[in-house]
């Protein structure tokens, strides 16, 4: 087999940053071939490198044995490259059919939809697609017909080698299983994929060949075959992973977050809670896993207290606060965010000045009742820095944005843990940063059950769940539909449940709760 | 000592110098002599110690709305109505300051500016609250309202409510004790001539202050530490305990209340009054302030000056060269537009600057 690309040491730097170091990966014509890396390993660089949107300062592309120079997308695309982004490059107010036409347009005057449509049917029909869907607008289709769509937009550009930037981040698990069986069809065509991931998992179960990159250079190109999960997690990061697990104890406690009945109103895009309710003791941990888009927004609106439910009680610590809305709320409940860039961090202000989001009328921050205290604000911050080994480039006067995404969210962890809140809510709160990260983020929350804090954890990872939680509830279409305790269950039994499956059909077999 | 001057300052300098470069090859386009032009505008209104206080008098009320507009911002609140703000503060101002006769001036003068302020407070609340309980974007309402204050006041003067008796289009003249002396009064008043044609007064004074008391609101308090987070970053901020909407109305109406003062110069001074149409648009103008002294107070007192100094050099661009003195205004328009370009050029400078330490990097190695 030939090698249909061939990056030879490519190289790019930024500044003082090596982004890519003499990056050399070679693609088989054919082939699934995994690109996997941490963040900030110098995927997303090389692929931009690839695409024509970085100008690399070294090295070179070759394509089919020929040597390309791309100065802009337009040029990679026409050497029949398709790029599937993890954000689409869609536009949702435009019909399905006029997205994957778009630049490619039939007729020189007046756009030949027709032919464009006929075209593209046989097509359609290979993805077992309904042809009405040429005509619904784009926004308001599931993310994973989105990414369908995307990559028919390829395919109709005639590409023959397909990269994937981490694209099963958007995907329900669902949809994941699906969009495997399109890869694997697509290979079976005869195309190329190039996969991007940083999930092992996934890696492990589409990938002919791996190449592993960690801070920008590649540490080894191997056959799938070859090696397993816990050796490519090596690889990647360089040392052993340190395996976190809490031993379920039995908690017999009062509850302290009490969640009664919440209803909230239907609306376009998000899931209704029906009388969703759950009880979290003190001392324990308490996850809530399920497919993401079941209730877990709301539930966490109404928790924080940026929404208010139609019925309904949320009692925390013995106070009911269901209506009583966040600024009024007190300090006692520590929130990490799903999204840390949106809820959780100021991007273009300095990580001391994040360091006292929410906390800015604590006395230890002011002076005089209206100043801040910037050597309190500062030391505080430096503080944090140490403790939580957080990396900066030059200290805690930098912009938070100049953080890598692990380090941001460390950043969210010390602030929210900083002044021993005895509760704690976190919503996936290792999403979309590095391994390294994710395992000092759940040794701090294993930290502070140890503490005997209370926990309450809405994650979408299964694993995360698994190895933190003391009981897990499982949340399926705005209801806790079952609550479990952590005391072997397995992935499957929770998985049933996260779909949607409910006690009575599963007969024959003694499910804990 | 080396001062390091931010490398936004440095890019407003050049939009600055860019403005002027267009702004040549226009003036030649008229047939004048640029040089002549530009020494006109920019060194006549230096050339002595009254003409430079008198520039003071007119970055006044510019400062206080380039003010009054950074204060909104920064709660990301787009406040265009600053002039309509400017007007009522100052027709409350023209009618409180009939009322009271026995009143001393160092009460009077105080409790004009707190009623100007409120008034002003108040016109900025309403598109604030407008947006939040309705969602109306402010950049609209905020523009339409500058309509509704300025008819209003034409409304309430020619349709004779509150008139002077024998001029038309003006209020009555205001009390003795609410008048803010110009150096030039004062100096009459204490029979020295050397500040003859002075219409500099106190106002100056409280702008000064007014931006410095910002400064501190904005850079060293809790609120000001609200208003950024809200301004930056609302979600996370509602997310984090914060009052969201409240900070937002504070900002305008904080907003309001400066632009609702910044006229008192003119209104206590100059005009003791209010004529009909007395402001050449410092509302407008504040927020080319605001954008030239990039959003920082201490830009402000700069951008103010600079604006000043053009503003003065109008009537010497008039009285000495053909060329009309809109041609200033032309100039502050180009100065506006390299402004809002600048943010391209500063992106492209700091690749180069990447490309050059990385080349020399290359070089050592």
């Amino acid at each position: 087999m030939s090698y249909l690309l061939e990056l030879n040491q490519i190289t790019k730097t930024f500044g003082d940053l090596v982004a890519n170091d003499h990056v050399t990966v070679k693609v088989k014509e054919g082939s699934i071939h995994s690109i996997v890396g941490e963040n900030g390993a110098g995927k997303s660089t090389l692929m931009n490198v690839l695409y024509g949107l970085l100008k690399p300062d070294g090295g070179e592309i070759i394509l089919r044995g020929k040597k390309m120079t791309f100065t802009s997308p337009l040029d990679s695309i026409a050497a029949g490259l398709g790029m599937i982004h993890q954000h689409f490059m869609l536009i949702p107010t435009m019909t399905v059919l006029d997205n994957i036409i778009l630049g490619y347009e039939i007729g020189s005057f007046k756009l030949n939809r027709k032919q464009s449509r006929k075209e593209l049917e046989p097509l359609f029909e290979s993805f077992g697609l309904e042809f009405s869907l040429f005509d619904t607008k784009l926004g308001e289709l599931p993310v994973g017909l989105q990414q369908k769509i995307e990559i028919i937009k390829a395919l109709y550009r005639k590409a023959s080698l397909i990269v994937f930037d981490e694209p099963t981040a958007v995907l329900t698990p669902q949809e994941i299983e699906e969009f495997f069986i399109l890869v694997n069809k697509l290979k079976a065509e005869g195309k190329t994929i190039l996969f991007i991931s940083h999930k092992l998992n996934e890696i492990m179960e589409i990938s002919d060949e791996v190449t592993i990159m960690r801070a920008g250079k590649v540490v080894d190109c191997v056959q799938k075959s070859d090696v397993n999960e816990e050796i490519l997690a090596k690889l990647m990061i360089g040392r052993d992973l340190v395996e976190q697990k809490v031993t379920f104890r039995e908690n017999n406690n009062e509850p302290i977050i009490q969640v009664q009945g919440l209803e909230t109103e239907v609306k376009l895009g998000s899931t209704p809670l029906k009388k969703l309710a759950f009880e979290v003791k003190k001392g324990e941990v308490f996850g809530v896993a399920g497919v993401a888009g079941n209730g877990q927004t709301e539930l966490v609106n109404i928790l924080v207290g940026t929404q208010f439910p139609l019925a309904g009680h949320v009692i925390i610590n013995g106070t009911e606060v269901t209506r009583v809305p966040s600024h009024k709320r007190t300090q006692s409940m520590a929130y990490i965010p799903e999204d840390r860039q949106t809820e959780g961090l100021i991007m273009p202000l300095s990580i001391s000045k994040n360091m006292i989001l929410g906390k800015v009328d604590l006395p230890q921050f002011i002076r005089h009742k209206i100043f801040l205290n910037f050597k309190n604000i500062n030391e505080n911050a430096q503080k944090a820095v140490n403790d939580y080994s957080i990396k900066v480039s030059s200290g805690i006067h930098d912009p938070l944005k100049s953080l890598s995404g692990g380090n941001q969210q460390k950043v969210i962890v010390a602030r929210e843990l900083n002044d021993e809140p005895e509760i704690i809510l976190a919503v996936n709160p290792t999403r979309g940063i590095d391994i390294g990260s994710i395992e000092y983020i759940h040794s701090c929350i294993i930290a502070e059950r140890e503490k005997g804090k209370t926990v309450l954890l809405i994650s979408n990872e299964l694993s995360e769940i698994m190895a933190l939680s003391d009981r897990i509830g499982i949340i399926h279409d705005g209801q806790i539909t079952k609550i479990l305790d952590n005391n072997g269950v397995t992935k499957e039994q929770i998985g049933f449940y996260m779909l949607g499956g409910k006690d009575e059909e599963k007969t024959g077999e003694v499910v804990a709760g | 000592m080396k001062i390091r001057v931010p490398k936004s300052a440095v890019f407003s300098i050049l939009s600055v110098l860019a403005a002027l470069l267009i702004g040549a090859v226009i003036i030649l386009i008229n047939g004048e002599n640029p040089v002549t032009v530009y020494y006109c505008m920019i060194v006549q209104p230096l050339s002595s110690v009254n003409n430079l206080l008198n520039v003071f008098y007119v970055m006044t009320p510019l400062m206080m709305t380039g003010l009054a507009f950074i204060v909104a911002s920064k709660a990301s609140m787009i406040n265009l109505g600053l002039e309509g703000q400017l007007l009522l503060g100052a027709l409350a101002a023209a009618w409180v300051a009939t009322l009271f006769p026995a009143l001393p001036w160092y009460l009077y003068i105080p409790l004009i500016m707190i009623i100007a302020m409120v008034v002003g407070a108040l016109w900025g609340l309403l598109p604030g609250i407008l947006k939040l309980r309705f969602g109306a974007s402010e950049i609209v309402t905020t523009i339409m309202l500058n309509y509704v204050a300025q008819f209003f006041i034409n409304f309430i003067i020619s349709g004779g409510y509150f008139k002077h008796p024998d001029i038309e289009q003006r209020t009555p003249y205001i009390l003795e004790n609410a008048h803010m002396a110009s150096l030039s009064e004062m100096g009459t008043a204490m029979g020295i001539k050397t500040f003859r044609g002075v219409q500099l007064n106190a106002m100056f004074i409280v702008a000064i202050i007014c931006v410095f008391l910002v400064y501190i609101l904005l850079e060293k308090t809790k609120w000001g530490y609200k208003i950024n987070a809200v301004g930056l970053n609302l979600k996370a901020s509602t997310a984090n305990r914060m009052s969201a909407k409240k900070i937002m109305l504070c900002a305008m109406a904080l907003s309001g209340a400066i632009a609702g003062i910044a006229a008192m110069g003119e209104v206590l001074g100059t005009f003791n009054g209010v004529i009909e149409g007395f402001s050449p648009g410092y509302g407008f103008s504040g927020i080319s302030v605001a954008l030239l002294g990039r959003s920082h107070p201490i830009g402000i007192i700069l951008g103010g000056l600079f604006f000043g100094i053009m503003n003065q050099g109008m009537m010497y661009i008039n009285a000495n060269t053909s060329v009309p003195k809109d041609f200033v205004k032309v100039l502050q328009t180009l100065i506006i537009i390299f402004i809002v370009l600048s943010p391209y050029f500063e992106s492209k400078w700091e690749k180069f600057r990447e490309k050059s330490s990385h080349a020399k990097e290359a070089k050592a190695v």
